[in-house]
């Protein structure tokens, strides 16, 4: 799926790095993975959409060494991080449900 | 929070812009970096995995930018950088930034000074408390409108209202002011105690009048306005407590107060109520209301008219017909000054449209020209809103420079506005440009700047044109000739408009002027005086001193007459009288029969060459023993020696008052009453004088001799041989040595006041002559800026058709007729347009019709002839085209 839904991608980021901080690459295979390869997110909507988190205060960014002891900007969740990722997936959830019983209205 | 946060994500992308660029260079080489080991740890080659690393990024450059304007403060930044280029833009074509910046500089200036002027008058509120609850209330009377206000009728409606938490009244009169240095005419509000307390104001020093202050017999006081206190006093504080002279009698000063905007006068002294009651006749006062809060006009007008009707039946000879009229305070300072100020208004407005329209054909030229930078910018990815703001930061920036050249103007225009007294707008002197004339000033600014820029930025990067151009220009041209065609169209409508209105007030002011004034002001010279009550106490001794002042003035070379007079032609002042008329009945109540008094001494009429059409004039023969005539209420006391023999009371009246009063009969030897006076035989009959204004019909004036009705203040009015004013000093020094401490009020030719008096037409006819002119010079450049564009355009066409045997005339009918017949459609629309729109100008205009055919035909034939004069150095230009020159050109 090449097209993500706009807000998708954030709450993407966001339940990414529930588990714990995570440099770009991390956070670009992590979504690949918990989507099971549905979502590749590529570095040109990837990186914007970090920045623009972290200028809305919901990541928190620092540099570290990655476990090949590359230099890498890690971002994690900041307190109202967590608290968009609840809104957010609350949100997400009710928009599935709709849809869900409008598609399977006869 | 948030927008903490925001602010300081901005000063971090702003300020450490370098950092911030840095680190997300380095986190990008860190991403490629780690694809590059995650592609190693696949088994690729070191460099085959750097280059699939660099391939799935898909272009370092597109990720930073666009992680860039996903960045606060993206669009400040974007902004910036459009101002920067646009002002690089204009340094590269002075030529054309100069026209763009004087053009619109003249608009955005013009809008400015309109603007802080009515912001001044008529947006500021009154500097009083609560203002929108004061009111003035006047007496209203069947048929004459409103008129002013007599002590017993103030006091009834103060005691019985329900609807006012105050009811003050006030008069008007002047004083000697001496000691502490020259003396000094100053003029004096005379109100009851209670008058600032209505007004809603605070004393910057002291304190204002204490209730009983204006009794009868009430210790003397007076309150200074601060300007007084400062040019006389020096803004010394110790001014309080005081004593001053007024008409020589010492006056203790119990405060200063601030200006009171709608009135001026230099301080206030108490009245003296009661005996202001007695004189049940006389309405010469002025009266402010303070509303209790909630309370509307009309309800308080149906309350006082309660109160009035209730007087009328307690003494039907006095009252009857007298009601009330309220309106607010603010209605009565600025009304006269809202008609001509939204006028003037709606003048600049168009001529700032019009300039908007030349800049935008301008910029639509200089985009034609980089047509081809706007192609490139956009195959490279820049989104058309992009480049539309490119554009628009130029214009923008044109119109913000062209801002601070025309505020500049309007400072200066402010600085000279009060110069323009004779202007006579209330608050003038106060206008100043505030906080929020800048403002609007800003806003008008950006509106301008995206008006004229928006349709060249629109056409310029519109997407179908860009597909089907192939090699610029010339494709284009149906289109941009369309667009400059409604630009010339709409700014001659404009200008149309603007002509017509202001040709429609020259014309009113020119007739105004040539209006017979009933007099001949030419070298007369008028100098107001008024005696000390105190030192001239009895009739007798002002009757004489006027003579003998007279005496001595006449005597002065270059002096060929000299007479005194209570009123000068066209000093819009009057003084309305009650009459009766002999062998009459009484004229039924309410419907009053009156004249205005006026009181002279002999010899007046020949020195302001008055003919007096029948009759005599006043002769020193009918000086009277018994001063005055006139008795203000019937059981006034006769004056001494009223029984004795001596001349019978004269008057001279004008024709309005004899074909009013005595219609068909000659009114010569006729007698009337002013209130109680004894009967006074008419003994001439003058021509007519404009005394209230050029435009009105003169009222029915009568003149009474100062020898029989001595006025304590009169204008000594001197014909002379010369020019007048150059008699001045002369004058000063003859009235100085009659009386050292006799205050000189004013001077002035009576050629001056009569300018004076058409202060506001002339004020009208000039500032919408200057608008008017204006207009029509900028779409006379407009027009050719257009029509020259069009030729440069179609050189080539030109070429063709003159190689395949078009004649000159056919090049002219070409360029020429184009200019001609935009002009004529835009006039054709002004034309439309100023039958709508001058009937606003109605109460401004002097026996000229609105839509007077005469001015409209000449409007519409300078504007022929204006575009005429656009076309001609283009048509001329398109004759001269070398048909071989213009196709090698291809």
């Amino acid at each position: 799926m090449a097209d993500l839904l706009q807000g998708t991608l954030d709450l993407l980021i966001l339940k990414s790095l529930a588990l714990g901080k995570m440099h770009g690459l991390g956070i670009s295979r992590r979504i690949e993975q918990i989507t099971r390869g549905a979502f590749v997110v590529k570095p040109g909507s990837l990186f914007p959409a970090l920045h623009r988190l972290e200028e809305q205060g919901w990541l928190a960014a620092s540099w570290g060494e990655s476990e090949t002891n590359r230099r890498a900007k890690y971002y994690k969740l900041t307190k109202s991080g967590e608290k968009q990722l609840g809104a957010e997936a609350a949100h997400w959830q009710r928009i599935v449900a709709a849809m869900t019983f409008a598609l399977e209205a006869s | 929070m948030r927008l903490l946060r925001r602010i300081a994500g901005l000063w971090r992308n702003i300020v450490h812009r370098n950092r911030v660029e840095r680190e997300l260079d380095d986190e990008l080489a860190g991403y490629v970096e780690l694809l590059t080991d995650e592609n190693v740890r696949r088994g690729m080659a070191r460099s085959a995995a750097r280059r699939a690393a660099l391939l799935e990024v898909g272009g370092v450059q597109n990720v930073k930018t666009s992680v860039r304007e996903v960045r606060t403060g993206a669009r400040l930044e974007a902004i910036v950088h459009d101002i920067r280029y646009a002002w690089r833009g204009l340094k590269r074509t002075p030529g054309f930034t100069a026209i763009a910046i004087v053009t619109l500089a003249l608009g955005i200036g013009a809008n400015t000074s309109v603007f802080s002027i009515i912001n001044a008058v008529l947006l500021q509120p009154l500097p009083f408390r609560e203002p929108d609850r004061l009111v003035r209330v006047y007496e209203r009377r069947s048929g004459s409108g409103e008129s002013n206000v007599s002590g017993h009728e103030y006091v009834a409606w103060r005691d019985r209202n329900r609807t006012l938490s105050g009811l003050s009244m006030w008069t008007w009169t002047s004083f000697n002011l001496t000691g502490d240095g020259e003396p000094q005419a100053v003029v004096a509000m005379q109100t009851t105690a209670n008058f600032f307390t209505v007004q809603g104001v605070t004393p910057v020093l002291g304190r204002g009048f204490a209730d009983g202050e204006d009794g009868s017999g009430a210790r003397r006081v007076a309150v200074l306005t601060s300007s007084l206190w400062r040019t006389r006093y020096g803004g010394d504080s110790s001014i309080v407590g005081r004593t001053i002279l007024l008409d020589g009698v010492a006056v203790t000063v119990v405060g200063v107060m601030p200006p009171l905007q709608g009135f001026d006068p230099d301080l206030w002294v108490p009245m003296n109520l009661p005996g202001e009651v007695l004189k049940v006749g006389r309405h010469a006062n002025y009266v402010v209301g303070r509303l209790q809060p909630g309370v509307s006009i009309t309800t308080a007008t149906t309350d006082l008219a309660a109160v009035s009707k209730r007087v009328e039946a307690e003494d039907p000879d006095m009252n009857t017909g007298h009601s009330v009229a309220i309106v607010s305070q603010y209605l009565d300072t600025v009304d006269g000054a809202r008609r001509p100020l939204f006028a003037a208004l709606a003048a600049v407005a168009c001529v700032l449209l019009i300039g908007c329209t030349n800049v935008a054909h301008l910029l639509l030229q200089r985009a034609a020209t980089r047509q081809r930078e706007v192609a490139v910018r956009i195959a490279l990815g820049a989104s058309r809103g992009r480049v539309i703001q490119l554009m628009l930061a130029e214009s923008v920036l044109v119109s913000v420079i062209g801002a601070v050249v025309g505020v500049v103007l309007a400072m200066i225009v402010v600085r000279a506005l009060p110069s323009l007294e004779a202007v006579r707008i209330p608050r003038l002197e106060t206008v100043s440009i505030d906080g929020r004339v800048l403002a609007a000033t800003f806003g008008l600014t950006l509106l301008t700047g995206i008006v004229s820029g928006l349709v060249p930025a629109l056409r310029t990067t519109r997407p179908a044109l860009r597909q089907w151009m192939g090699d610029g220009a010339r494709s284009g041209n149906a289109l941009s000739g369309r667009l400059g065609g409604a630009f010339v169209v709409s700014e001659v409508a404009l200008a149309v408009v603007l002509l017509i209105g202001a040709a429609l007030l020259i014309q009113s002011f020119a007739r105004l002027m040539r209006v017979d004034p009933g007099f001949d002001p030419r070298g007369v010279l008028s100098v107001d005086l008024s005696l000390p009550r105190t030192r001239y106490r009895t009739p007798e001794q002002i009757a004489q001193s006027y003579a003998a002042l007279l005496a001595r003035v006449s005597s002065l070379p270059g002096v060929r007459s000299a007479a005194a007079t209570s009123t000068v032609p066209l000093s819009g002042c009057c003084n309305n009288m009650h009459l009766s008329f002999e062998g009459r009945p009484p004229a039924p109540k309410g419907k009053d029969e009156t004249a205005v008094m006026n009181v002279v001494t002999p010899g007046y009429f020949a020195t302001m060459r008055i003919p007096i059409v029948s009759g005599r004039d006043f002769a020193d023969a009918d000086a009277r023993l018994a001063l005055p005539l006139i008795r203000y209420w019937d059981k006034a006391p006769y004056p001494a020696r009223f029984a004795d023999p001596q001349p019978g009371p004269v008057a001279l009246i004008n024709e309005t008052m004899a074909r009013q009063y005595w219609p068909n009969v000659t009114a010569i030897g006729k007698r009337f009453r002013i209130l109680e006076s004894p009967w006074i035989t008419v003994v001439g009959i003058a021509a007519d004088v404009k005394h209230m204004t050029l435009s009105g019909p003169p009222p029915a004036d009568f003149y009474l001799s100062n020898a029989q009705e001595p006025f304590a203040s009169l204008l000594l009015v001197m014909k002379t041989t010369g020019d007048p004013l150059a008699l001045a000093p002369a004058v000063r020094r003859e009235i100085r040595a009659f009386d050292k401490e006799l205050p000189v009020n004013a001077i002035a030719s009576m050629e001056q006041v009569v300018r004076r008096s058409v202060g506001r037409p002339r004020f009208n006819a000039l500032l919408n002559g200057i608008f008017g002119g204006i207009a029509l010079v900028l779409s006379v450049v407009g027009t050719y800026g257009v029509i020259a564009y069009g030729v440069a355009q179609r050189t080539h066409e030109i070429g063709i058709r003159t190689a395949l045997g078009a004649q000159p005339q056919d090049v002219v009918q070409l360029i020429l007729g184009r200019a001609f017949a935009l002009t004529m459609v835009g006039l054709a629309i002004g034309l439309v347009g100023s039958m709508a729109v001058t009937r606003l100008l109605e109460g401004m205009l002097f026996e000229i019709e609105p839509t007077d055919a005469f001015t409209f035909a000449g409007i519409a034939l300078l504007i022929a002839v204006a575009s005429l004069v656009a076309g001609y150095v283009p048509t001329r230009r398109a004759l001269l085209i070398d048909p071989a020159v213009a196709l090698r050109d291809d």
